[in-house]
């Protein structure tokens, strides 16, 4: 599973130069959409990362090589869900330590503020696209589900930031409502039923289609 | 003897194509020609074996196990080279050899470090750079650093030069020394096969051929040649195809003992090569007529 996960990283060194940009790019770019800033910085790069091993892999027609090898279809679909969750606590990480470098040398830049609600936010997006994507990526190939997912990535990437503005901006809104009742007056279990565990279980249908679909998928 | 791969009544459906039951088996220890025009189902065949296409029927037993349900433990013990890269071009050599060694229980670095040196291959080097023998030679050094016991080799040699070609032969021929390994390779260029092979398997059309042992082959089957007055008295049923021209005709016999027996000295009988069984068996009867 780690070689599998290796790999995905390793065949795209120029790729990786680029997401660091990127990275760089969000951090002081979008500074002042906290804690949305930090959501979208991690989830474009880690989902850039994410497609990018899927489209070099069918650029090399990897998956008979693969499948020929002695690896079970499970470790490699579960490898694609694991190394995005991998990824977004890298490039997190990296936030953070251009956080620390701003902060400690006094540096006069607004930065893209560390928050555990950005990062909770990253990764419930991330398991968001994943869940869509994987599957599709598994039944069609990259190429052929390239379209369904940019429309979904850039629809929702451009719709978070005015959803977020008018769930703020509208005191009345019942999903505001009910958002702050669940942050500020629910338990951590609630929050943790609520929260995770659909999220849990839309991974776990996610998962279960990929394989089954990359199971059935002929060569 | 122990078969090490079986196919029986194999068969899979697609627009257009069809591959229909087609069986053989190989012994331990033995090479394998599979061969058969482009398009014949060589491929399709091969990634039935390796089930990367699902088979519509039949039984294909790699080892004595089914091929299904056995799938991993079978990969262990076989060796794979396909007709072009399917390795991660942007890795090196090296980072690719890392990535599968973990894979598989049995790997040989030694033996694997044998062959870099033996091919002269660039460890440092992205496979993307590596000119089309070089990334055979790479696919065929992970093949043989886990100790498969089955190499199956789908037209290694397409598209590479006379040189790499009789290298790789070599190399196969050395690797038989030790009886335990078997073969299957797969090909268009029939001479390839000429000097290696123990057993042919020939597809066309999605559909078997022949599957005999090469000496079988060259026993049974004979090129016979004449005038066109001979070919008049002759029974065309003893021909699997004739090739007719202004001046005489040229026609392979899978009867060789029945045209001996019939014609004697009148017409002249050579020994057939495997493309000349391959070229007239896939005419059939087509009576062809030559433009010298």
């Amino acid at each position: 599973m780690y070689q599998l996960i290796k790999k995905d990283l390793l065949m795209q060194k120029k790729t990786l130069m680029f997401a660091l940009l990127y990275l760089i790019f969000f951090t002081f770019a979008i500074a002042k959409n906290e804690p949305i800033g930090l959501t979208i910085g991690i989830m474009i790069v880690t989902y850039m990362l994410a497609l990018g091993s899927a489209s070099l892999e069918e650029k090399n027609d990897s998956d008979i090589m693969l499948l020929s090898l002695p690896i079970k279809k499970k470790s490699i679909v579960l490898s694609k869900y694991l190394s995005v969750y991998i990824i977004a606590t890298v490039v997190f990480l990296f936030n953070y330590l251009f956080y620390l470098v701003v902060h400690t040398f006094s540096i006069p830049l607004e930065i893209l503020p560390i928050t555990y609600v950005g990062f909770a936010g990253a990764i419930i997006a991330v398991t968001i696209f994943s869940s869509i994507s994987f599957p599709l990526i598994f039944k069609l190939g990259y190429a052929k589900s390239r379209i369904i997912n940019l429309v979904l990535f850039f629809g929702l990437v451009f719709l978070s930031a005015p959803v977020t503005e008018a769930i703020n901006k509208n005191e009345n809104l019942a999903v505001k409502q009910w958002l702050q009742k669940l942050v500020y007056e629910s338990s951590n279990i609630e929050k943790t039923l609520v929260i995770v565990l659909p999220l849990f279980a839309i991974l776990m249908i996610s998962y279960k289609l990929s394989l089954t679909f990359y199971t059935k998928r002929e060569f | 003897m122990e078969k090490i791969l079986q196919l029986e009544n194999v068969s899979k459906s697609f627009k257009g194509f069809s591959l229909k039951n087609i069986s053989f088996s190989l012994e331990r220890g033995y090479i394998m020609g599979f061969i058969g025009p482009n398009g014949a189902g060589k491929s399709t065949t091969i990634k039935l074996m390796m089930n990367l296409l699902k088979k519509d029927s039949g039984v294909i037993k790699i080892f004595g196990l089914d091929h299904v349900q056995h799938e991993i433990p079978i990969k262990e013990r076989i060796g794979f080279v396909y007709d072009s890269n399917h390795f991660y071009e942007e890795l090196t050599v090296q980072e690719m050899k890392n990535m599968v060694r973990p894979f598989y229980k049995n790997w040989a670095e030694g033996l694997f470090q044998q062959y870099v040196k033996e091919f002269n291959l660039p460890l440092k080097k992205q496979i993307k750079h590596l000119s089309k023998g070089m990334k055979m030679k790479f696919s065929l050094a992970i093949a043989l650093s886990h100790h498969a016991e089955l190499l199956i080799m789908d037209e290694p040699t397409s598209g590479l030069d006379p040189l790499i070609r009789h290298e790789l032969l070599e190399i196969l021929q050395g690797l038989m020394e030790d009886e335990n390994k078997s073969v299957f390779f797969s090909t268009h260029i029939t001479s390839d096969l000429d000097k290696i092979a123990d057993y042919i398997t020939f597809i066309d059309n999605g559909e078997t051929v022949l599957s005999k042992t090469k000496d079988e082959l060259l026993e049974e089957y004979c090129i016979v040649k004449g005038n066109k007055e001979q070919l008049h008295k002759i029974d065309r049923g003893v021909f699997v195809g004739i090739n007719e021209n202004h001046y005489g005709f040229e026609a392979l016999s899978n009867r060789k003992m029945d045209v001996l027996r019939n014609f004697g000295d009148s017409v002249l009988i050579e020994k057939p090569t495997l493309e000349d069984i391959m070229i007239f068996s896939t005419r059939r009867n087509d009576n062809h007529v030559s433009t010298y």
